[in-house]
């Protein structure tokens, strides 16, 4: 038999066709994702995924990642995850998620916890406030409920010399003259609800000002009480002098760089062995030298998005300079080079800075002082909980809180895009990004 | 151009082409009834996957591992038939002489070649069809649309370079030997170039012994679709894959100029 005599349908071309419309059909059939929103619209609450986005998980970045929220709480991160189809998503392509920014270093009254949670900023360690604020938010860390402000964990009332630093708010703290006095003095603030002890040892030396503050013994004193309860005992100072001294009697971290000189080596390397943490506060650092990032970041933020206060703190400034903002970025370098552990913080409202929105500067400003994009954002994001001993924040990881960010664009090659943000949740809930209700989408 | 040239070369390349289909068409049926070609190319892949990608990974939080077996099995499925084609199947027509027989004949050498190619590609595309199935509706992968087919395209893609492999072989080999060198060929290339195991999991010496395979190149340009390569640049493995395409043409090409001078 010929080709010729097979009926049309036996025919080699025929055939040939039906196997490849078969082969067609078959890939037409085959189960595709279910549809995920882009982040643009409503974002959803509590119970969802991000997926096929690049996350930054605390310690390094990794692309094509799916992150499942379950009641307020990260579930599962990984690629390709088996998710259930009724399960809400975000498209998180073109995207980096992370977990929500924790600023180490500020001061807490009105509505900064607000304003910072706005830019992605869902824990703040304050380094001093009012005890009545330190248990009025108390309860907010483990509630998972709805909520429209950052944590707080904080120092509460610092340790001072009677119209020392910290005094001068006009509100009455508690204040310590003697070494004898520190044992009842941080038994005290354990009571009051401080999550840890904050000394104060400036004579305002630096700012051409002379006032009172802890002798040596003091400050030693109470370092050795704060361990005897089992409290962290960081510290303030401005000089590399201090810093040094501080060192020497055990503190566990500072929560300042210095503007004075530059540390060497060698003493980089001790703050290395001993493992005590530094929070440079560059924001600040920077603003006291009169170089502040504030008028840049304004710029690169849509108006709407600012509230009066960030606008106010972000524009002030500092009545004379203090410092170098070079002696403070190269020390932030050599202790970096050390292998010291670096965490972000802004000492935000200063002058100069403003909450939330400087965490962002913070970052640009430890990536100019030789950190890459992930270590600058491991010192803003899983290092700060693991200094303080505080586990249930800080990564993209299984039982954590779903304080998440997500912004556009990829943070590995550009660190400035942070502040493109595209969704803040806390708590697992979606945060309205404008400080008044606004009806632009961002 | 003369007149009545273009209907002339019209009925040529028909020609060309019915003989070419026709030619597929015994070649293929001839293979589907060589069970010792048939069940292992289209069994071993089906069945490696039913178990490992399937079974094992059942109720799994994560579809990594599903989804990127079905990518390496895929190429896999298609370097079975692609070089026990050529590799065997051409060695033992030309020790049998159907070889110098075919050549007797007037169909062209295109034909023959088209014939073995499109064979493999068939089995091929069985072989993914089945996996695809398995994937999507027992392991519960999911792609996208493009995914899909950007997939099945680059595995079935993959019979050129593989037949390419297997022409070497056959061109050379005797018979038997043929089908001792195309086992090895084919499990060594499979296992080193990560089809099997994910070559991440593999000591790194045999990843960079991998290179030299056009397996491991396939290999990663399937991953590539669903993300899960190793990162190395498209153009890259396509140069390479090229480049080793090249060489195995150029080993064949000598080896039948010996056949033909004998």
């Amino acid at each position: 038999m010929t080709p010729s005599e097979r009926p049309p349908w036996r025919r080699d071309p025929f055939i040939a066709a039906v196997g490849i419309a078969a082969f067609v059909g078959l890939l037409m059939t085959l189960p595709v994702p279910e549809p995920a929103d882009p982040p643009g619209g409503p974002l959803p609450e509590t119970t969802f995924a991000v997926v096929d986005v690049a996350v930054f998980d605390g310690e390094e970045f990794r692309p094509h990642r799916d992150v499942w929220v379950e009641d307020g709480r990260i579930r599962a991160v990984g690629q390709r995850l088996r998710l259930p189809d009724d399960l809400p998503r975000v498209d998180g392509g073109g995207h980096t998620l992370l977990p929500g920014l924790i600023d180490a270093h500020t001061h807490t009254y009105g509505l900064v916890l607000t304003d910072a949670l706005r830019f992605g900023v869902t824990t703040v360690f304050d380094q001093f406030t009012s005890p009545s604020i330190l248990v009025q938010k108390r309860a907010a860390r483990e509630d998972l409920s709805r909520g429209n402000e950052a944590d707080l964990f904080s120092a509460g009332n610092v340790a001072t010399a009677p119209g020392g630093h910290g005094t001068q708010f006009g509100v009455p703290i508690a204040t310590l003259t003697t070494a004898g006095e520190a044992s009842t003095f941080v038994r005290e603030r354990k009571e009051e609800g401080s999550d840890w002890i904050k000394i104060i040892w400036e004579d305002g030396g630096t700012f051409g000002a002379d006032i009172p503050t802890l002798d040596r013994e003091t400050i030693a004193a109470v370092i050795e009480a704060a361990h005897a309860e089992e409290l962290l005992a960081v510290i303030h100072v401005s000089t590399l002098e201090h810093g040094l001294a501080a060192l020497e009697m055990g503190v566990d971290g500072l929560v300042h760089v210095w503007g004075d000189e530059v540390i060497s080596e060698e003493d980089a390397s001790r703050f290395a062995e001993a493992g005590v943490f530094v929070i440079p506060t560059l924001s600040v650092r920077v603003a006291a030298a009169g170089e502040s990032l504030g008028p840049d970041l304004l710029e690169a933020t849509a108006p709407e998005y600012v509230s009066p206060m960030q606008r106010q703190t972000l524009t002030q400034t500092f009545p004379r300079p203090v410092g170098t903002s070079e002696a403070s970025i190269e020390s932030v370098r050599r202790l970096h080079a050390a292998g010291v552990r670096i965490l972000a913080g802004t000492d935000a409202p200063n002058p100069g800075t403003g909450f939330g929105i400087s965490m962002h500067g913070e970052l640009r400003l430890l990536e100019r002082a030789g950190l890459t994009p992930a270590e600058a954002l491991a010192a803003a994001t899983a290092h700060p909980p693991a200094a303080f001993g505080i586990e249930d924040r800080g990564r993209l990881q299984r039982g954590r809180i779903a304080d998440l960010l997500l912004v556009a664009g990829d943070l590995e090659g550009d660190l400035t895009r942070t502040t493109a943000i595209a969704g803040v949740w806390k708590d697992g809930f979606p945060v309205e990004a404008a400080w008044a209700t606004s009806p632009e989408p961002r | 151009m003369d007149a009545s040239a273009p209907p002339v070369l019209r009925r040529r390349l028909w020609w060309h082409v019915r003989i070419a289909l026709l030619e597929t068409r015994f070649q293929f049926l001839s293979s589907l009834r060589l069970p010792a070609f048939a069940v292992p190319t289209l069994l071993f892949p089906v069945f490696f996957y039913l178990f490992f990608a399937v079974v094992f990974q059942s109720g799994g939080a994560s579809l990594v591992a599903p989804t990127y077996m079905l990518a390496t099995y895929g190429v896999f499925g298609v370097l079975g038939p692609s070089i026990f084609g050529f590799g065997v199947g051409l060695a033992q027509e030309r020790d049998t002489g159907a070889l110098l027989l075919k050549r007797t004949t007037p169909m062209p050498a295109g034909a023959f070649l088209f014939a073995r190619v499109g064979t493999a590609a068939i089995f091929g595309a069985v072989v993914v069809g089945t996996l695809f199935l398995l994937a999507g509706f027992a392991a519960g992968v999911e792609l996208h649309r493009s995914q899909w087919f950007s997939l099945a395209g680059i595995i079935l893609a993959a019979v050129l370079p593989f037949s390419a492999i297997g022409l070497a072989i056959g061109a050379w080999a005797k018979q038997q030997a043929a089908v001792a060198i195309v086992n090895l060929a084919f499990i060594g290339m499979s296992l080193i170039s990560g089809l099997w195991v994910p070559i991440y999991m593999l000591p790194n010496v045999m990843q960079d012994i991998a290179v030299v395979f056009p397996t491991f190149h396939l290999g990663q340009l399937a991953l590539k679709v669903i993300d899960l390569d190793l990162g190395g640049p498209v153009w890259l493995h396509l140069v390479l894959l090229v480049g080793q395409t090249a060489v195995c043409l150029a080993v064949a090409a000598a080896g039948f100029r010996r056949f033909s001078g004998r």
